[in-house]
């Protein structure tokens, strides 16, 4: 039990430790309380909630955390953009073959999670820094596709495939959450779709360079946005 | 004033869970859980009510008490008392709207 306890930060072991173990002592945890143990520390992580240390809202404590969505997007965006290019502006195969794409698929395939985890953190953000079940499997799948992907052959097509509709759900969540109506969202997810199922071996690459693009956009005006003064909390 | 728990956002329903239950008088944590669990019929784990308790306290709706053997009582604030009567009467006003509609059978099939 001490072990998951030390998931949680020292400050917060400080204040709510000892009550905490009292607790588990009272109530024995079940699987399912290990597990809810887990999210917590990651939470106590994510949103410092000390009381009277810190009445500046965890969201605007920090100007460079803010930051990160913006940062992610455009790194992301830029790695996508380097595989897509490489990959474009490399000679054709004299005989029918594939493209000798060397770094470009691993960057892309890097790429793409990060603008994925940029835009979950981004839409989190928007709703005050509530992070969902929901946020949080999307971020793990962007990222274990991507693993899986570079396994080798089939963990590649798997990896490929699982990355495509995470992002496009990652679209179409981060677009409904923004306000965007229903065919603006259907159309995101469709383009997002088939650019990233481009084939890689032709000129068709260039159908995914505007993913890469609208990430590292999204980041810029994410990341050069002025923030918002220091708000402290109702008390 | 009140405070609005809609911004705690998955932790607003265990908030106010557990203010409820604070209504009643200052508890600790395994109490709290074990009245929430007996007037709402849901479970609250562990790591959520220490969530919720930590962001009800930051947020000045709940105070600590002396802690009696490691275990830390809480209880509500007038902020919080505010706030929950707040809640409490938006639902009510909810419940009663839809229970009205309900009446009148105008959405029936």
């Amino acid at each position: 039990m001490s072990a998951l306890l030390r998931l949680y930060p020292r400050a917060w072991r400080e204040r709510y430790g000892d009550e905490l173990v009292a607790l588990l002592e009272d109530r024995p945890p079940s699987p399912l309380d290990l597990v809810d143990l887990v999210r917590g520390a990651f939470d106590a992580r994510l949103h410092p909630q000390l009381p009277g240390a810190q009445p500046v809202t965890p969201e605007r404590k920090d100007p460079m955390s803010d930051r990160v969505p913006g940062v992610t997007a455009i790194g992301g965006g830029l790695l996508f953009l380097a595989g897509v290019v490489m990959i474009g502006l490399a000679p054709l195969p004299q005989f029918d073959g594939y493209r000798e794409t060397g770094l470009a698929l691993p960057a892309i395939l890097l790429g793409l999670p990060l603008i994925d985890v940029a835009l979950i953190t981004a839409a989190v953000r928007r709703r005050s820094g509530a992070w969902g079940r929901v946020d949080t499997w999307l971020a793990i799948v962007a990222v274990g596709s991507t693993v899986v992907s570079m396994t080798g052959w089939p963990g590649l097509l798997l990896g490929i495939l699982t990355l495509i509709a995470v992002t496009a759900t990652v679209f179409a969540r981060y677009l409904r959450e923004a306000g965007a109506s229903s065919w603006v969202v259907a159309g995101a997810v469709v383009l997002t779709v088939l650019a990233s199922s481009a084939n890689t071996e032709d000129d068709r690459i260039w159908l995914m360079a505007p993913i890469g693009l609208l990430a590292v956009v999204f980041g810029l005006l994410s990341a050069l946005r002025p923030r918002p003064s220091a708000s402290v909390e109702p008390a | 004033m009140s405070a609005d728990l809609g911004d705690l956002g998955r932790f607003a329903e265990p908030s106010l869970l557990i203010l409820v239950s604070l209504s009643a008088g200052p508890n600790h944590g395994y109490a709290i859980m074990e009245d929430v669990e007996a007037i709402g019929g849901s479970r609250i784990g562990p790591g959520t009510l220490y969530a919720a308790l930590a962001r009800l306290e930051a947020r000045g709706l709940i105070e600590a008490l002396p802690p009696e053997d490691r275990r830390r009582p809480y209880r509500l604030t007038g902020l919080g008392a505010t706030t929950l009567r707040a809640q409490l009467e938006g639902l009510e006003g909810f419940a009663r709207t839809g229970l009205r509609r309900l009446a009148g059978g105008a959405g029936l099939a």
